[in-house]
């Protein structure tokens, strides 16, 4: 049924014997990795300040339109800075679910 | 491996001991079959291998309480879409958790519960363009092949089912996937710009998208369904009650595209392109590289990826002058899934396309010969062709049965007898859907016109599926 000659047996054992190796390596690298940690992310940085922010930058957050930016700009001025995020809840137009939206996306310092 | 755990290294050392006698051993004439089991090692070892995850890999970091980090990757499939969600698989690349970078390996698929829009960039609004620069978009999300992203999500492992049943977990860790991100709806989408695309790729999800989109401008909802699973291979769209209907009846493989779709599409475009008057060499060239595009184009599943490979080898055949025995396509076919991913030999799909290629081979011609000498009398050409349809059926049935009852706890024995009907219409309906899309590319204002057919032939399948779907004792469920 099966027949090769001596040289077909010998390119098969070939592409074999490669495949194997390729195999091993293959192992022995997966065996060999490590977890590595290649950095440290301030976690702040892609967040806007809520006490340096203006109307176009409130914006672009998904939830916040003109009208509310604008009433966030207007209750830092009037009460002054912001000490915690969860003071926004103290705006008209920011309920519980909204600032569940938003607060993600914010930082006070 | 599935049923049975043997140590990698285990397998390897033998391996190796038996590549050391086969090496003794090469000049015997024996040697061949030491050969032949050295290569069923070598395989056996890439199944194994398969199973061993490198530390990095994002499986490790995915703990069984969910939870939230930041992944950049490169988006590795067509994205889903679905009205309120979409998923895709993210090859990921870097990790962050807990504020720190880890570099990862492996793949997750993504889900982002949102509204997705699959149009492609340039249609988008300049609200888009403006919120890309600051880094997410707001109005939908607009992902697409091969786009480098950053997802803020929770990382989970899919639910699995208690005994050993198949789970979602066990089918889509056989892809390679070993966790899920999702992505709620306030978390921001990143994205970093396009990695390098293989420009066929890209061209085919744009044919891709269009089709789907003239199919379901053109047709009612499940209609289109329907026709974007038979010809594009997107079965999300199809109604559940429609997919139980076909499944009763056993003709749910016409909704997933097999050898049956890609022999009728071959067959399709030899027919427009003899009416072309191309030579036939050329004709078989062009076919070749048109399934291959098709092969591309439904997304690669091994039922298609048999098909195509099992035509293309015939085809080459007639090119070369070379006989070509339908065995060793087949096998050809299996090789090449499995060297692609060894992990296809327990996906469900892959068993039953090939158990019932394989059944259809051996079993057919035998119930052929039984019923040969009973029905001599009547020997007018259109029973002999009802009885070797039939035999056909029978056989692909008496394959699949065991394993579809394994799986699906369903015996229907009324299969044998739907796809007696259904197999020959499904041609028309191919040849109709196919009809609409052409059209629709070339001349869209006539779609409308030719949708109306399509849109009939359906309703028909529709109504045959369910005839059968009543007929008394027509499924068991086990």
């Amino acid at each position: 049924m099966l027949n090769l000659t001596y040289q077909e047996r010998r390119v098969i054992l070939f592409i074999i014997v490669v495949a194997l190796v390729g195999l091993g390596i293959n192992f022995l690298s997966k065996h060999y990795s490590q977890i590595r940690v290649v950095g440290y992310v301030n976690q702040e940085l892609n967040r806007i300040n809520l006490n340096q922010a203006t109307v176009g930058t409130l914006i672009d957050i998904p939830g916040i339109g003109r009208i509310l930016a604008q009433r966030i700009i207007d209750y830092r001025e009037h009460y002054g800075e912001f000490k915690d995020i969860s003071e926004l809840k103290n705006i008209k137009g920011i309920g519980k679910s909204k600032y569940e939206i938003i607060k993600d996306y914010f930082i006070v310092n | 491996m599935e049923f049975i755990h043997i140590p990698f290294l285990f397998l390897y050392t033998l391996a190796l001991v038996l590549l050391i006698i086969s090496f003794i051993l090469i000049k015997h004439h024996l040697s061949i079959w030491l050969l032949l089991t050295l290569a069923v090692f070598s395989g056996g070892l890439f199944l194994s291998n398969s199973y061993i995850l490198a530390y990095p890999h994002i499986r490790n970091f995915t703990f069984y309480k969910s939870e939230p980090v930041t992944i950049r990757g490169v988006v590795g499939s067509f994205p889903e879409i679905k009205p309120n969600s979409s998923t895709f698989v993210l090859t990921a690349q870097e990790l962050i958790w807990a504020g720190k970078v880890y570099p990862v390996c492996g793949k997750v698929l993504v889900k982002i519960f949102r509204k997705v829009n699959p149009a492609p960039r340039s249609k988008s609004c300049t609200r888009l363009v403006r919120d890309k620069e600051r880094g997410f978009t707001r109005c939908g999300v607009n992902i697409s092949f091969a786009d480098q992203v950053i997802l803020e999500g929770k990382l989970f492992r899919p639910y699995q089912a208690r005994d050993g049943q198949p789970s979602y977990r066990k089918h889509i860790e056989n892809q390679g996937i070993y966790s899920i991100l999702t992505v709620s709806k306030n978390k921001p989408i990143r994205y970093l710009g396009k990695s390098r695309v293989n420009p066929l790729k890209s061209f085919v999800y744009k044919i891709r998208n269009k089709s789907a989109d003239i199919l379901s401008k053109n047709l009612k909802s499940s209609p289109a369904g329907i026709f974007s699973a038979m010809i594009l291979g997107e079965r999300s769209k199809i109604p559940p009650y429609l997919n139980r209907l076909f499944i009763q009846t056993g003709t749910v493989h016409i909704l997933a595209i097999s050898g049956l779709h890609v022999g009728i599409i071959a067959f399709i475009l030899e027919l427009l392109l003899k009416a072309l008057r191309i030579r036939r060499r050329l004709r078989y060239l062009v076919i070749i590289f048109l399934l291959i595009l098709y092969c591309l184009l439904t997304g690669a599943r091994s039922s298609v990826i048999r098909a195509t490979i099992m035509v293309i080898v015939l085809l080459s055949g007639f090119l070369l002058k070379k006989e070509t025995q339908i065995t060793h396509s087949l096998s050809l076919a299996a090789l090449i899934i499995l060297m692609a991913n060894p992990r296809e030999l327990f996906n469900i799909g892959f068993q039953l396309s090939f158990i019932s290629v394989i059944s259809i081979v051996y079993l057919s011609p035998m119930i052929k010969n039984l019923c040969n000498p009973k029905f001599n009398l009547c020997n007018h050409k259109s029973i002999r062709f009802f009885i070797s349809a039939f035999s056909v059926s029978l056989a692909a049935w008496l394959g699949t049965s065991p394993f579809i009852a394994h799986y699906f706890k369903i015996i229907s024995p009324i299969t044998v007898l739907a796809n007696l009907v259904v197999v020959p219409y499904l041609t028309l309906v191919i040849a109709l859907g196919f009809n609409l899309l052409i059209v629709g590319f070339v001349f869209p204002a006539l779609a409308g016109v030719f949708s109306a057919p399509a849109n009939l032939s359906i309703v028909i399948l529709i109504q045959i599926v369910k005839f059968f779907n009543q007929i008394p004792c027509a499924y068991f469920y086990l």
